[in-house]
């Protein structure tokens, strides 16, 4: 609703400048494949990255506005949410295409991601302690946000309309702090660990796929089904700084770690309604 | 112009009147800060052996997991001598207010020092009579409950010593034993000084000790 809304208001102001505009609402699934690797003796966040053997870990609902503007410029925004309805899924490009069939994109990526329980890592390995004292399900949400370009490849036939977008960039998991407070088993001693992760920029590739069908024509404008599938796929790891308290707080130990390399993919696939008019 | 009230407005605005004479002659500036001393001090056992630290009736212990709890209070405080102002009378109604602060109460005398001597000896270095303060670090559940790790015992006065005690007239701390003790037995003096140069000793249970295996 705000993406048609902003819409309108910038036809109202632009309008010369826009031939075509469309809007769409979607519903899609998310699947997340990631290895795990076995423990050392440093926390690995990336390990716990949330992934089940489930069809989809995520689900989300979506809207988008692709713009045509006059000349050789597009504009594709993507805006979803998961469950807890903030829309923190963005997927934004601007398009130039030379040719008719032959575009080039250059935009901005981010969604978040579960991380589940990396709390094991101490339950497991610290044998002689209370591994993490905080008995709450612990987790986060973390960001992984990328600029991108690449290539756009565009079909009509009929009433049938595909996109392809070859896209690539560099992105990075948003920073983030965690605690993690032990305790000796029969023991009087205390310690609190304290992970402050580095940025971890990789390189990413990312396909996607938009088709559209038309279904109605009511006037100049034409409603249809859309579809949408893309893969996305990176090898990234995640370092940090420790830092350990024993006892009191003083005296930290500080560490920097750095963690061997993921990989990780994800999976998208969804569908719904578009207007074009 | 004649103004003339009728009997039921006349007994009404006389019933009025006297409510509001008693509301006035209730209103107290109420007493919340009070003084006491510190005279009295105990130690009980803790079982720091769980996750959770809790209090212990047995004289034993694993030897990494040593506790006590001190408490410092005034035993000749008795609350039934608090003053209270206003007491109602038939001119009054009993005083209320929809927010009672906490009370208040003001040491006397402040806390000036905290020492931890042996009378068992520890490990082959630290003799009894060992003053053993430094392997000790404590807390303090009601001042500082939001940090995980201990404070150094010697910090203890520093942190105990407080214009006011909200609550009650007394305060607790918990000491833990840093040292994996090599006896079988262990047993502690506990000495608080304090300003006007009052010293406050409290002996721990004879605890036997426990090994990790």
């Amino acid at each position: 609703m705000f993406l048609m809304l902003a819409t309108s208001h910038f036809l109202l102001a632009q309008g010369r400048f826009l031939e075509k505009k469309q809007v769409s609402l979607w519903f899609g699934i998310r699947d997340i494949t990631r290895d795990s690797l076995a423990n050392t003796t440093n926390l690995d966040f990336l390990n716990y990255l949330h992934s089940s053997e489930e069809m989809s870990e995520y689900q989300y609902l979506g809207v988008s506005a692709h713009l045509w503007f006059r000349g050789s410029w597009e504009a594709d925004i993507k805006v979803a949410m998961y469950d807890d309805f903030a829309p923190k899924n963005l997927n934004i490009k601007a398009i130039w295409l030379p040719m008719k069939n032959l575009g080039f994109t250059a935009g901005f990526y981010t969604y978040p991601q579960l991380m589940n329980e990396f709390n094991m890592f101490h339950r497991l390995t610290d044998e002689e302690f209370y591994g993490d004292t905080d008995s709450n399900f612990r987790q986060r949400m973390v960001q992984e946000s990328g600029l991108t370009a690449g290539l756009m490849l565009t079909f009509s036939y009929r009433w049938l309309h595909a996109t392809a977008y070859l896209n690539g960039g560099v992105s990075t998991l948003s920073p983030f702090t965690e605690k993690v407070t032990q305790k000796m088993i029969n023991g009087n001693f205390k310690r609190e660990i304290r992970y402050s992760t580095n940025h971890s920029p990789a390189l990413f590739f990312f396909p996607e796929v938009d088709l559209w069908a038309d279904c109605f024509t009511i006037g100049n404008s034409k409603a249809g089904i859309r579809l949408r599938t893309s893969w996305y796929t990176v090898s990234r790891s995640v370092g940090y700084s420790r830092v350990i308290y024993e006892w009191i707080y003083e005296n930290p130990v500080r560490t920097e770690v750095d963690n061997p390399a993921h990989h990780f993919s994800k999976f998208e696939f969804d569908a719904g309604f578009y207007l074009t008019w | 112009m004649k103004v003339s009230f009728g009997r039921t407005r006349r007994i009404a605005l006389l019933i009025s009147l006297v409510f509001l004479l008693k509301v006035v002659s209730s209103c107290i500036d109420p007493v919340w800060d009070f003084d006491f001393s510190f005279n009295n001090i105990a130690v009980k056992n803790l079982d720091n052996s769980g996750i959770f630290v809790t209090g212990l009736e047995r004289d034993t212990m694993y030897t990494t997991a040593v506790a006590f709890m001190v408490t410092l209070s005034d035993e000749t405080f008795l609350a039934s001598r608090v003053l209270r102002h206003g007491n109602a009378d038939f001119t009054s109604f009993t005083p209320a207010s929809a927010m009672s602060p906490e009370f208040r109460y003001h040491p006397r005398h402040r806390i000036t020092g905290i020492s931890i001597v042996t009378l068992e000896e520890l490990s082959a270095g630290v003799p009894a009579g060992t003053d053993v303060t430094g392997m000790f670090v404590a807390h303090v559940p009601h001042f500082i409950g939001l940090d995980f790790l201990y404070l150094k015992a010697e910090e203890l006065p520093a942190v105990l010593d407080l214009d006011f005690y909200p609550g009650e007239p007394s305060l607790t701390f918990q000491l833990f034993c840093k040292q994996d003790i090599t006896n079988n037995t262990a047993q502690f003096v506990i000495t608080v000084t304090l300003s006007d140069e009052t010293v406050l000793t409290a002996t721990t249970n004879l605890i036997t000790l426990l090994r990790n295996e």
